[in-house]
C-alpha cells in the first residue's frame, strides 16, 4: 500500500506539489497522468525517497519514509524514467548487486533473475557489459531488478519508455499478474490508451495537485462529459488543449 | 563569426545566471577557490621569494643563471603537464560533450565549432597559469622589483606558453582518434603512459638530481652551474619562455630576446592554424567512427581476469552490502579505460621515485648526518603529495561520478552511512599499501632509525585515511554535477579545492614533523641518546598528527553522509 499524506514540495518560489494525498490499495494498478511539469515525478520521487517532502509524509506498506526509510525501501521497487544503469558491469553482475543491496537470498534470486531474465529475452545476454545495451534492453535490465525481489509495492516512471510493442505487452502482462497476487503497483505514463487499459483507478494531476481521481467512469462523470474517450477526459481536465474543433 | 559567440553562449549564460540569480552553490564555490587560490599563490610567492633572496646572497652572477635554470625546468614540467591536460580536456570537449549531437547536426560553421571547443578547452586549462604561472610570475618580479609592466608582459607570453602546450595536446587527440576508434584510445593511452614514463625517466637521468647532494660539486660552484644540463634546447618553447623573462627582469633586452618573444607569438598561431586544418582533415572521420561502434549491439563479454577473479572471492566478506558496493567498485574500476591511464602514471611515479631515491649515494658518514635526515624529512613530504594526488585523481572522480547511479543507492534499504564507509575502506587498502610501500622501502634506503621509520609510517597511514575521507567528501559535495544529463559538463571546482586543502595538510604535518627531525639530529650529532623531555616531544607531536588526522577523517566522513543524506538525485 502506497500513502501520500499532505506533501508539499517546493523549489524557490515554485510549488511542484501542493499539499498532494494519494492512496494506493493493495491489488491495485494505479496510474498518474498529467501534463508536462504536472508535479508527477516529483510525486514519484518522494514516494521512493529520493526527495524529501517540505511538509507531509509517504508510507509504504504502513512504513513511514521519514521515519524508517529502510523499511518502507525495502518494500519497494522502483523503476525511474531515466535510469542510468551500471554500465561497466554484465546485466547479471548488475542484477547481483541489486539482489545484494535489498539482501535476496540467494537461491530466490537466482531463480527469480533467471526468470525474468528468460522472459524479457535477455537470458543470453546476461554476460555481456550493458554498456553495449539499446535503449530498450537496459530498460529491461531495470524491469527485471525490479520484479526479480517480489517486491509488495512497484512504481514505475514511464516504464514504456524504450519499450518495443512487444515489450511493451510484456509489461502489461506481467503487471496483471503482480497486480493478480497482491502487489501494489502505481505508474506514470503519457500514453493515456496504455493507463485505460491497464490501470484500475487514474488520477489526474496538475498543477501539483490532484484534478480527479478515480476509475474511467468516475472520471468521466466528473469531466461532465458524455461519450468522450479517458484522452478528451484527461485534456477537459487539465485544461491543456481545447481541440482545433472546440465550440465550448 | 558569429556562430562563434552563439556556441560559446550557453557557457556565459550559465555563469551568468549563476551570477544573477545568486546560486549559492555558485558563490561559495567560487569564494573558496578564490580564497584557496589566494593562499596558494602567496604561499609559493613567500616561498620562492624567501628562498630566491637566499641564493641571490650568494652571488648574484650564479643567482641569475641558477634562477633561469630552475625557471625553464618547472616550465617544461608545466609544458609536459599541459600537454597532457589538453589530451584529456579535449576528449571530453571535442568527442565526448554531450551536446555535440544537437551542434553536429545543426548549420554550424565547422570552423566557429573549431574555435569554440578550443576556446572552452583553453578556459578548462588555464587553472595551470593560475596555480603555478602567477606565483612563479609574481616571485621573480619581486625578486627584481619589476615594473607592473613586467607581471602584464610574463602573463602574455605565459599564456602564448600555456597555448602553445595545450594545441599540441589537442592535436594529439584530434589525430589518433581520427585514425583510432575513440574505443581504442585506451591502448593508446597505454602506449602514452609508456612514452611519458620514459621520457620522466630520461628527464631524470638528465638532470641526476644526486648531484645536488655531491659536496664535492658544492665546493666548487661555478662547475657545479656549468654541469648542470636542465632541457632548455633552443628550439623549446620553455627556453623562450625564461629567456624572454629573464631577459626584461636583468633589462637586457636584446634582438634574441625580440626572437624568442616573436617565436612565441608565432608558434601558438601557426600551432592553432595547424590544429584547424587537422580538425578539418580527422575531425568528422573521428566522430564518425564514434559513432559506429558506439551504439551498435556488439558482443563485449568482459574478460574473466584476475580482478574478476579477485571480485568474486569478495563474496566470503561478511555483510551483504558492503561486499556487493565493493565488488561493484572493483569491477566498475578496473573496466574504466580511464583508469588504466591513471594506473600507468601511478606506475610510472612510483618507478621514478624510488629509482630515485636508490640513486642517492648513501654514505653518511662521509656526508653531514643532518643530510640524511633532511631527506628522509622531505621524502616524507613528497610521498604525502603523491598520496594526495593520487586520491585527487582516483578517489574524487569516482566519487563524483557516482552521482548518476545514486538514485540505486538512494532508493535501496541502504544506510548511506554504511555506504560512505565502505568507500572508505575500499580506497583507503590500495592507498595505504601504495604510501606504506613507498614510505619503507625509501626509508630503509635512506638508512634512518627504526623508531624514525615508525614515525613516518604511522603519520603516512593516518594522513592517507585524511586524504581519502576529504576525497570523499569533496566528491559527495561534487556529487550533484552528475545527477542529470546536462548539455555541459559543469564547472566543478571541488578537486582544485580538494588539492589545496591537502597541500595545506601536508604543510601543517611537515610543521609538526621537524620536530622529532631536529631531534634525531641533535641525537646522531651528539652521538648520545634521547632525554625523558626528548620523548615527551615526539610523542606529543604524534599525539597531534594523530589528533589532526582524526579529527579530519572522523568530520569529512560526517559532511559526506550529511551531503549524501540531503542530496536529492532529480
Amino acid at each position: 500500500m502506497i500513502e501520500l499524506l499532505n506533501c508539499t514540495k517546493r523549489y524557490g518560489e515554485l510549488i511542484a506539489v501542493d499539499n498532494l494525498s494519494l492512496t494506493v490499495r493493495e491489488s491495485e494498478i494505479f496510474g498518474l497522468l498529467g501534463p508536462n511539469g504536472a508535479g508527477k515525478s516529483t510525486s514519484i520521487k518522494m514516494m521512493v525517497g529520493l526527495l524529501r517532502p517540505d511538509s507531509g509524509d509517504v508510507k509504504i506498506n504502513g512504513h513511514s519514509m521519514n521515519e524508517d526509510p529502510i523499511a518502507a525501501k525495502q518494500a519497494l521497487a522502483y523503476v525511474p524514467e531515466k535510469g542510468y544503469v551500471l554500465e561497466k558491469l554484465t546485466a547479471w553482475e548488475y542484477l547481483t548487486f541489486i539482489g545484494g543491496l535489498y539482501h535476496l537470498q540467494e537461491d530466490i534470486f537466482r531463480k527469480n533473475a533467471s526468470e525474468y531474465l528468460n522472459i524479457f529475452g535477455l537470458a543470453e545476454w546476461k554476460d555481456e557489459l550493458i554498456s553495449s545495451f539499446s535503449m530498450g534492453m537496459k530498460q529491461r535490465v531495470l524491469l527485471t531488478s525490479a520484479f526479480m525481489r517480489n517486491p509488495k509495492v512497484i512504481i514505475l516512471d514511464e516504464p514504456h519508455n524504450g519499450l518495443d510493442p512487444k515489450g511493451v505487452r510484456l509489461l502489461k502482462d506481467i503487471l496483471f499478474k503482480l497486480r493478480n497476487e497482491g502487489t501494489t503497483i502505481l505508474l506514470s505514463t503519457h500514453i493515456i490508451a496504455i493507463a485505460e487499459q491497464i490501470c484500475d483507478e487514474i488520477a489526474i494531476i496538475n498543477k501539483g495537485s490532484v484534478t480527479a481521481q478515480g476509475d474511467r467512469e468516475t472520471l468521466r462523470r466528473y469531466a461532465e462529459s458524455s461519450d468522450k474517450n479517458l484522452e478528451d477526459i484527461f485534456l477537459r481536465l487539465t485544461s491543456v488543449y481545447e481541440g482545433p474543433m472546440h465550440n465550448g | 563569426m558569429g556562430d562563434f559567440y552563439h556556441l560559446i553562449a550557453p557557457t556565459v549564460w550559465s555563469v551568468k545566471n549563476d551570477l544573477v540569480r545568486f546560486n549559492r552553490s555558485f558563490y561559495r564555490k567560487i569564494f573558496l577557490y578564490a580564497a584557496f587560490s589566494a593562499f596558494f599563490v602567496f604561499l609559493i610567492t613567500d616561498l620562492l621569494t624567501k628562498g630566491l633572496t637566499k641564493l641571490e646572497a650568494l652571488s648574484p652572477e650564479v643567482f641569475n643563471i641558477l634562477l633561469m635554470k630552475g625557471y625553464a625546468l618547472i616550465f617544461i614540467i608545466i609544458f609536459f603537464m599541459q600537454i597532457l591536460n589538453g589530451v584529456v580536456l579535449s576528449l571530453n570537449t571535442y568527442y565526448q560533450s554531450k551536446d555535440l549531437e544537437v551542434l553536429l547536426v545543426s548549420p554550424v560553421n565547422r570552423t566557429s565549432l573549431f574555435f569554440s571547443r578550443l576556446f572552452e578547452t583553453h578556459l578548462k586549462a588555464s587553472w595551470m597559469l593560475i596555480v603555478f604561472g602567477i606565483p612563479l610570475i609574481v616571485a621573480s618580479g619581486l625578486i627584481y622589483r619589476a615594473s607592473p609592466l613586467y607581471h602584464v608582459y610574463a602573463l602574455t607570453l605565459f599564456i602564448l606558453y600555456s597555448t602553445i602546450a595545450v594545441n599540441t595536446g589537442v592535436g594529439i587527440t584530434i589525430f589518433i582518434a581520427g585514425l583510432f576508434h575513440i574505443r581504442k584510445l585506451k591502448k593508446f593511452l597505454f602506449s602514452t603512459g609508456i612514452i611519458l614514463t620514459v621520457l620522466l625517466v630520461t628527464l631524470l637521468r638528465m638532470l641526476k638530481p644526486e648531484r645536488y647532494v655531491n659536496p664535492e660539486l658544492f665546493a666548487n660552484l661555478t662547475l657545479f652551474i656549468a654541469e648542470m644540463k636542465a632541457p632548455s634546447f633552443i628550439l623549446l618553447p620553455n627556453r623562450w619562455l625564461s629567456d624572454s623573462l629573464f631577459s626584461f627582469l636583468s633589462k637586457a633586452f636584446t634582438t634574441t630576446t625580440l626572437m624568442y618573444v616573436a617565436l612565441l607569438f608565432l608558434t601558438s598561431y601557426v600551432t592553432t592554424l595547424f590544429l584547424l586544418m587537422l580538425f578539418k582533415r580527422y575531425y568528422y572521420r573521428g566522430w564518425k567512427l564514434l559513432q559506429g561502434g558506439g551504439t551498435d549491439l556488439r558482443r563485449t563479454k568482459p574478460s574473466v581476469s584476475l580482478i574478476t577473479r579477485i571480485a568474486e572471492g569478495m563474496t566470503k566478506i561478511p555483510g551483504t552490502q558492503s561486499r556487493m558496493l565493493i565488488k561493484k567498485d572493483l569491477l566498475t574500476q578496473m573496466r574504466d579505460s580511464k583508469n588504466i591511464h591513471q594506473m600507468l602514471i601511478l606506475f610510472s611515479l612510483t618507478v621514478i621515485y624510488l629509482f630515485s631515491i636508490m640513486s642517492l649515494p648513501m654514505n653518511w658518514e662521509y656526508y653531514s648526518v643532518q643530510l640524511k635526515y633532511m631527506i628522509s624529512f622531505f621524502n616524507l613530504g613528497l610521498i604525502l603529495i603523491i598520496i594526495a594526488s593520487l586520491c585527487a585523481r582516483l578517489v574524487y572522480p569516482q566519487i563524483v561520478s557516482e552521482g548518476i547511479s545514486f538514485w540505486i543507492m538512494k532508493t535501496s534499504p541502504l544506510t548511506l552511512g554504511k555506504y560512505i564507509w565502505t568507500k572508505v575502506l575500499f580506497f583507503s587498502v590500495p592507498i595505504l599499501a601504495i604510501g606504506q610501500f613507498l614510505i619503507i622501502a625509501s626509508s630503509f634506503h635512506i638508512g634512518v632509525g627504526k623508531v624514525f621509520i615508525a614515525l613516518n609510517t604511522v603519520t603516512l597511514a593516518l594522513t592517507s585515511f585524511s586524504f581519502v575521507s576529504m576525497s570523499i567528501a569533496f566528491g559527495t559535495y561534487d556529487m550533484k554535477s552528475a545527477f542529470t544529463d546536462t548539455p555541459r559538463e559543469r564547472m566543478r571546482t571541488g578537486n582544485i579545492a580538494h588539492m589545496l586543502v591537502s597541500v595545506f595538510l601536508v604543510i601543517v604535518i611537515l610543521s609538526l614533523e621537524v620536530i622529532p627531525v631536529f631531534l634525531y639530529f641533535l641525537k646522531e650529532a651528539q652521538k648520545g641518546k634521547f632525554s625523558g623531555n626528548a620523548w615527551l616531544m615526539i610523542g606529543g607531536v604524534m599525539g597531534m598528527v594523530i589528533l589532526v588526522n582524526l579529527v579530519i577523517t572522523f568530520v569529512s566522513i560526517h559532511l559526506s553522509i550529511r551531503k549524501a543524506q540531503s542530496l536529492e538525485p532529480g
